[in-house]
């Protein structure tokens, strides 16, 4: 057996020896609780499906917003026009100073009515609609309830892209850009085609947990009464009075989502060959 | 082909006027560094000119004004590129530099695009070439640089000196009327600084060229001028045989003694 093959073993002997005390603290562990994870399954558990559907719609609609929004204010921070300059650093500032449950309740009741969201927000129910009636969501999801949150979580995503998005732009040469338009090309162009291309490709990580952050803080919709899987499982909670199931339940579901996005990044990180920078020296 | 055809007549056509060029760099709250202290280059089309002297000098600061990479300060007296005003703030710089190709010391490949995307690019979007006829354009310049084989190769997979090739044929991609180079085998091994002068060499013959370089042999051989910059000031000026056999002031001696 070689050296470096020894070590190995010596290493997964030791996490195997942790994992399996781990387990047996658990299993031995009395929770003075009566698990019901039949009748949860018969019952209940097709709700925390619901909420789910909603939960990824919801987090997908505000990447979709988040992602141009960010690289926007982004590329606003780095500009020359002081003008712009100042309403990127507002908008992060505001945006990521502020606690995001406060957020989503201004959005909800303060802004939604005078900002007219109700009328995205029908569009949006409209669009989901189909889906959810495939995917068998039973009630009905509020325009402006659905429109707040995606407000408020787009809005607060895209002030850390924005972060993440102007260290990406700072990190590249300042001969890229001074080759690009030495050829001519105007600052706009050589932003889209020489910058920013190599930026999102440093940025990828730091996106992908923004994205997850994003899943999760989805959460924080229920209290303006979005029935997300959050909500669902308190649902669940209140009627089938089972506290450990639809939680530990819910804990997976969102775990589940969150790491094929992940795999996902790390897929298109490899695609782009970015992956293989910094490896570790054996 | 490349442009300039060196007909007698447009010989005497001043591509650039330099007059009293000055720059200044705050460094501190308080503290000012003069890179420019009042700068005069003519140069006329079809000349090669060498800019040399000490690090500091001023050399690089001037040649990228000539491609608006950096803003003479207000109180200067003149620069026209081209017949363009780079002085007046009217002037459309993105225009100018289009029109004036840039070598630089450490390359600036794009590393995202192949070495055919490099070329392609700027005539794509800045003169709105399709991109079939861009690639073709590109594939003749790398054919004329001697690195056809590598076109959809990325850059890094490139030596130093085939780097400063694609760059030089990535500048002529956009059909300059005049190319700046900004120490273009500074950066290069020693081994490759010959193959990079090669294509300069090959060029001269069809382009203006300013250069900025400590390659004494190359101004020597090359050069139709050779300027001799101190403190931000042209110090010298003249054919390669007179500065190098015979310079008048004591600065450019001292220089030559340390280089040559």
């Amino acid at each position: 057996m070689t050296r470096a093959r020894r070590r190995l073993a010596i290493r997964i002997a030791i996490y195997a020896a942790v994992v399996g005390l781990a387990l047996v603290v658990i299993a031995r562990a009395d929770l003075r609780y009566r698990w019901a994870w039949g009748l949860f399954f018969d019952r209940w558990a097709h709700l925390l499906l619901e909420g789910l559907v909603l939960t990824v719609e919801v987090s997908l609609v505000s990447m979709l917003l988040a992602l141009p929004l960010g690289v926007v204010i982004g590329l606003c921070r780095t500009a020359h026009d002081p003008g712009a300059r100042l309403l990127g650093f507002g908008f992060v500032e505001v945006f990521r100073g502020t606690p995001l449950l406060v957020q989503v309740m201004i959005w909800y009741h303060v802004l939604a009515g005078p900002m007219g969201l109700e009328g995205p927000g029908a569009w949006l129910v409209a669009a989901l609609g189909p889906i959810n009636r495939a995917l068998g969501v039973s009630h009905a999801v509020q325009p402006t309830t659905i429109a707040a949150a995606v407000a408020a979580l787009a809005c607060f995503a895209a002030s850390y892209i924005a972060e993440i998005v102007r260290a990406g732009v700072q990190s590249i040469d300042r001969g890229q850009m001074e080759a690009a338009r030495s050829l001519g090309l105007t600052h706009y162009q050589a932003m889209r085609h020489v910058i920013l291309p190599q930026a999102l490709r440093r940025i990828l990580p730091p996106l992908a947990s923004e994205f997850i952050a994003l899943v999760k803080d989805s959460s924080l919709a229920s209290v303006i009464g979005l029935q997300e899987l959050t909500m669902a499982t308190r649902d669940v909670q209140a009627g089938a009075y089972m506290t450990f199931e639809p939680w530990l339940v819910t804990a997976a579901l969102y775990l589940g989502i969150n790491v094929l996005l992940s795999l996902g990044v790390r897929r298109l990180e490899k695609r782009l060959g970015v992956a293989r920078r910094g490896e570790a020296i054996q | 082909m490349i442009s300039g055809d060196a007909n007698p007549a447009a010989k005497l056509r001043p591509l650039v006027e330099a007059r009293g060029l000055r720059k200044t760099y705050r460094t501190g709250v308080d503290r000012v560094v003069n890179a420019l202290a009042g700068f005069d280059l003519a140069v006329t089309e079809g000349e090669i000119v060498c800019l040399i002297g000490p690090s500091g000098s001023g050399k690089s600061t001037a040649l990228r004004m000539l491609n608006a990479l950096e803003r003479p300060d207000a109180d200067s007296g003149a620069l026209r590129v081209l017949g363009h005003d780079l002085l007046d703030p009217e002037t459309d710089m993105d225009r100018v530099r289009a029109e004036v190709g840039m070598v630089f010391q450490h390359f600036n490949l794009f590393p995202h695009l192949s070495v055919i995307e490099n070329l392609a690019l700027a005539p794509r979007l800045v003169r709105g070439a399709a991109p079939a006829d861009a690639r073709a354009r590109g594939l003749e310049l790398l054919e004329r640089v001697g690195i056809a084989d590598k076109a959809g190769e990325p850059p890094d997979r490139l030596s130093g000196g085939q780097k400063q090739r694609v760059a030089i044929a990535r500048a002529l991609a956009m059909n300059p009327r005049l190319m700046l180079f900004d120490e273009p085998t500074s950066a290069l091994d020693p081994e490759m600084v010959g193959e990079v002068l090669d294509v300069m060499r090959d060029l001269a013959a069809k382009m203006t060229m300013i250069v900025v370089t400590h390659e004494m042999g190359f101004a020597r051989e090359v050069a139709s001028r050779v300027v001799f910059m101190d403190e931000g000031r042209v110090v010298e000026d003249g054919p390669p045989d007179q500065v190098f056999g015979a310079p008048s002031h004591p600065r450019t001696r001292t220089f030559l003694e340390k280089v040559l």
